[in-house]
């Protein structure tokens, strides 16, 4: 019975994966995205399965087209350099469901955002190094690699995954004020 | 802000592409894509033009409104044609400022761009016949053979749905609130990383508030329906696996083998 509670939550974190692909805030050479952000939330809100299939269920939209992904979709996609990071959504949707769900402790949670990017900047700057080299066939080294795909964008990742965790408590909080108001008061 | 997000691409049709069954279309594109890999000679790639062109006139499809869907990777193109064209060692045809461009450069610059353009075209002409709801049928019976080993083919489908439904209402919520701010006072346009991320926050709180709201109300709708997950479950349009989309699968299987044995 709870469960359905789980899977339309898990299906909102995926329309909002969605928007935040497209809600940029444009500073720099390098856009910050909020969706490294959303992904250590959801898998900290729904836990290790809910978390896993909701970012499964986000990678699969965009291979079919929907312009979900930051910069274009497709089944090429596949092909493509980001598409990396996106696959690693699903494993840290899933760290961070395990290590954050439900623990209020600071450090546990900055130990949560930690193992989060790490994993999904492995996935992404593996996947972006087999592209270049074996798809697009050049000849690079891993350290360039990470020059292109890491090194840009972690220290804004890492500010926007701690401001998750303020955000997360924020909404908490937000809807336990909500739920004591009478039914139907909110807006429509 | 959001003028950029269309929901779908689909392009309602009639033609012989159109009424394909939506797994022999996906099955199609991987097989094409696997396929393309297999292509070794700039020559071969007449065979690839000759069954993309088939394709997209039997979709009938405009070729210029396809592409248009080349727009996104025009950059990523560039930057690969840019780099073969001028760092492949080779035949010297052209040189200036220090730049020389060989004849083994133009072969491959043009070889990487055609693989990319092809698969691109190819992989779009999917999401341009195919509606997005039918593509998530005809993924979610392509999955179920990996219930078995614990893929719940049926949740992921139905939470693909219920996101494609609620992205655009999503959208509309997220430009209230953004007014509805602004009108408070917020500021979404200036100051600095971290206050542009600080500024995030009265957005951000109301909308995930707001979405919460609206998927517990959905569970709570889907309960009361009696919604038991794929158990037991009917369908109103029934997917249809006909002749032709065995010939069709079949073909596109052989075009696969072919391009790795022969091309």
């Amino acid at each position: 019975m709870k469960q359905w509670h789980d899977l339309t939550r898990a299906s909102f974190m995926v329309a909002l994966m969605a928007l935040s692909a497209h809600l940029q805030i444009p500073i720099g050479p390098v856009p910050i995205t909020l969706q490294t952000m959303i992904c250590i939330m959801t898998g900290r809100m729904l836990g290790v399965k809910w978390g896993a299939l909701s970012m499964m269920a986000y990678g699969v939209i965009g291979l079919m087209g929907l312009p979900v992904f930051a910069g274009g979709s497709g089944p090429a996609y596949v092909l493509g350099p980001t598409f990396g990071y996106v696959v690693g959504f699903i494993p840290a949707a899933m760290i961070a469901g395990l290590l954050g769900k439900q623990i209020k402790s600071v450090w546990r949670q900055f130990l949560s955002v930690t193992t989060a990017l790490f994993i999904i900047y492995l996935f992404g700057v593996t996947h972006l190094y087999f592209v270049l080299t074996v798809v697009q066939d050049m000849d690079i080294h891993f350290y360039q690699a990470l020059r292109l795909g890491v090194f840009p964008f972690l220290m804004q990742d890492f500010l926007t995954g701690l401001l998750g965790v303020y955000l997360f408590e924020r909404v908490q909080v937000a809807r336990q004020i909500q739920s004591r108001q009478p039914q139907g008061k909110g807006t429509k | 802000m959001f003028r950029d997000i269309t929901i779908g691409q689909y392009l309602p049709g009639e033609s012989f592409i159109h009424r394909l069954d939506p797994r022999t279309k996906i099955l199609s594109v991987l097989f094409f894509m696997v396929g393309i890999f297999g292509v070794k000679h700039l020559t071969s790639y007449v065979f690839v033009l000759a069954l993309t062109l088939f394709v997209i006139l039997s979709a009938r499809i405009s070729l210029s409104y396809l592409l248009k869907g080349l727009k996104p990777i025009f950059i990523i193109l560039v930057f690969t044609v840019g780099l073969h064209l001028f760092m492949t060692p080779g035949e010297e045809l052209v040189r200036f400022i220090g730049l020389t461009i060989t004849l083994e450069g133009v072969e491959k610059a043009a070889f990487m761009a055609l693989r990319l353009i092809f698969l691109v075209l190819f992989a779009s002409l999917l999401t341009l016949t195919t509606a997005p709801m039918s593509l998530t049928d005809g993924l979610e019976k392509l999955l179920t053979p990996f219930a078995k080993i614990g893929l719940p083919a049926h949740e992921l489908a139905m939470m693909m749905s219920i996101a494609l439904r609620f992205i655009p209402t999503l959208i509309d919520e997220t430009d209230k609130i953004m007014k509805a701010q602004k009108a408070r006072g917020a500021d979404f346009e200036s100051g600095n990383v971290w206050q542009r991320a600080k500024s995030m926050i009265p957005l951000l709180v109301p909308l995930f508030v707001s979405a919460f709201r609206r998927a517990d109300e959905l569970a709570m709708a889907m309960e009361a329906r009696c919604y038991r997950g794929s158990q037991g479950r009917t369908r109103m349009k029934q997917l249809q696996y006909r002749p032709t989309d065995v010939l069709v699968t079949g073909l596109m299987g052989t075009f696969m083998l072919l391009t790795f044995l022969y091309l």
